[in-house]
């Protein structure tokens, strides 16, 4: 159970999430054949590593751009929002868009929300939150982000 | 002695200072969350009161209303009221509401300031007036906890103790206005807003001098540094981020303008707002001010209790229904053929920008 992993620390109006240990990966590496649709213009791929356990069901995922994280405002560009999510727990969530006809350089960011959790902003302690170290640059050519981790929302 | 190592190991534990221990601001409840998730911007609405029932200030401008004297101000966050009364005291906070961030910011802590600064007299005497001014201010209705509203988010002027202690040390240079960025937030003329101007400073305010003055100190005292300018400016790009991105030529395949005239946008949102502009104008921001910048051409804005539109419904020129046309103010406006334009269009004022491109537009 996450809640038995999960230290929240709130003391005083001080907020600190201490992140549990969640297992990554367990289902599998990623695809070993380039899905064609990620060879092609205007295509955002990537895998989005989906932490084990969850204790509550996912209510809400987002993919969305920003220029700067951590996030504040609204994003430059959300390409993704998907209710209720069949997510891969302890799995790869596969991110396979087109077209993303956005362009500059910004940071791919996901956000999950869980049924308990925050609206608009993520939840510290229930939402998972996750996003690229650096921001990729979107010109239209086809875009790979690679992997990232989700983690526990934290700092909102 | 029990008591006094008890306050020194939570102090230590925490960080926190025993008199924001019982600091606890509440999240909004059920009714504000449909003004701050669900109902749409409400544009700038002048709002008059009969003075007769309010405690207005002697110097307070009033309007002759059809039973006597009335107290008019814009119910908008960056609207106020007289020096001296509280904003939260004629508004009910509700359309201020659905112009701000929908989501909730807890207040806390998050700086310790000594609590010896309450002795400086000086001190506590600019604190309290630039509460006032805020208080004064639509701002308040979601950063002051004894406004009523039932939304303090993010900071509270109304914090216990030093209540700048409830900001991060970034927003001193945000609050003083030194971040050019700000005036997206648009304004009201000083002489129609109470004397409240808003050019210098985040915060609207009768004396921006002196308002600045204090977020600079208060900046100073913390010792604040270049890395927090650094963190201001990043804060207003990301949160203006739409608005100054540079605006690239449509891809055609996926957005832009037919040869009927039809607009049609990437994805299944739909819009509230549609600007057609000069190309190389700025992006619009909020009212109002900067909501129609220079370049403007044609604008249109669904009535709040009007649907959304959605792509490829909307023929330039033709204002559809449910929305109103915002400029030209009299008459039409025509697309030319082989003129070139800039796009914009937003699911709401501020948020959610769908389409940003440049397009040159040739007829069927």
């Amino acid at each position: 159970m996450r809640g038995a992993l999960v230290a929240l620390v709130l003391l005083a109006g001080c907020t600190e999430v201490v992140q549990p240990d969640f297992e990554y990966d367990i289902l599998g590496d990623a695809d070993t054949e380039p899905d064609p649709l990620c060879a092609e213009d205007f295509s955002l791929c990537g895998d989005v590593l989906v932490p084990s356990p969850l204790d509550e069901p996912v209510r809400l995922l987002a993919v969305a751009l920003y220029r700067n994280i951590p996030p504040v405002g609204p994003p430059f560009s959300t390409l993704l929002e998907h209710e209720e999510p069949d997510l891969p727990i302890g799995g790869r969530y596969k991110v396979r868009l087109n077209p993303v006809i956005d362009v500059g350089d910004y940071y791919v960011w996901v956000n999950v929300y869980m049924e308990s959790g925050g609206q608009f902003i993520p939840a510290n302690g229930i939402d998972l939150a996750g996003s690229t170290d650096e921001p990729l640059t979107f010109d239209q050519a086809p875009v790979d982000f690679g992997e990232f981790r989700l983690s526990l929302a934290e700092g909102f | 002695m029990r008591q006094t190592l008890f306050a020194l190991l939570l102090l230590l534990l925490t960080g926190c200072a025993d008199e924001w221990a019982d600091y606890e601001i509440t999240a909004p409840d059920a009714a504000a969350r449909v003004w701050l998730d669900e109902e749409p911007f409400a544009q700038p609405e002048r709002v008059c009161v009969d003075a007769s029932t309010l405690d207005v200030p002697a110097d307070a401008e009033l309007e002759s209303g059809p039973n006597g004297d009335q107290l008019c101000f814009w119910d908008y966050f960056s609207g106020t009221v007289p020096e001296g009364m509280s904003f939260g005291d004629l508004s009910s906070c509700e359309l201020p509401f659905t112009q701000g961030p929908p989501w909730w910011a807890r207040p806390f802590r998050r700086y310790e300031s000594p609590s010896s600064l309450l002795n400086d007299e000086e001190w506590v005497t600019e604190a309290d007036w630039v509460a006032a001014q805020i208080r004064a201010a639509g701002c308040s209705c979601c950063h002051s906890s004894v406004s009523g509203s039932g939304n303090t988010s993010g900071f509270d002027i109304d914090a216990p103790g030093v209540w700048t202690d409830s900001l991060e040390t970034y927003m001193m240079p945000i609050s003083s206005g030194e971040m050019e960025l700000h005036r997206f937030f648009g304004r009201f003329e000083a002489e129609d807003n109470h004397g409240f101007g808003r050019v210098e400073t985040l915060w609207p305010s009768t004396d921006p001098a002196r308002l600045r003055a204090f977020f600079v100190s208060e900046f100073e005292r913390r010792e604040g540094t270049n890395a927090d300018r650094a963190h201001a400016q990043s804060q207003f790009e990301a949160l203006f981020g739409a608005v100054i991105a540079e605006t690239p030529e449509c891809v055609t395949q996926f957005e832009g303008v037919d040869g009927d005239g039809v607009l049609y946008w990437n994805g299944d949102d739909e819009v509230r707002q549609i600007w057609i502009l000069e190309v190389g104008s700025e992006s619009p921001g909020f009212p109002p001010t900067t909501d129609r910048p220079e370049g403007t051409l044609w604008t249109v804005y669904v009535d709040s209790n009007a649907a959304a539109l959605p792509s490829g419904t909307v023929t330039l020129g033709t204002v559809p229904d449910g929305a109103v046309q915002m400029v030209p103010e009299a008459g039409a406006f025509t697309l030319e053929d082989g003129a070139s334009y800039k796009v914009y269009a937003s699911t709401d004022m501020m948020v959610g920008k769908v389409i940003n491109c440049s397009f040159t537009w040739t007829s069927d």
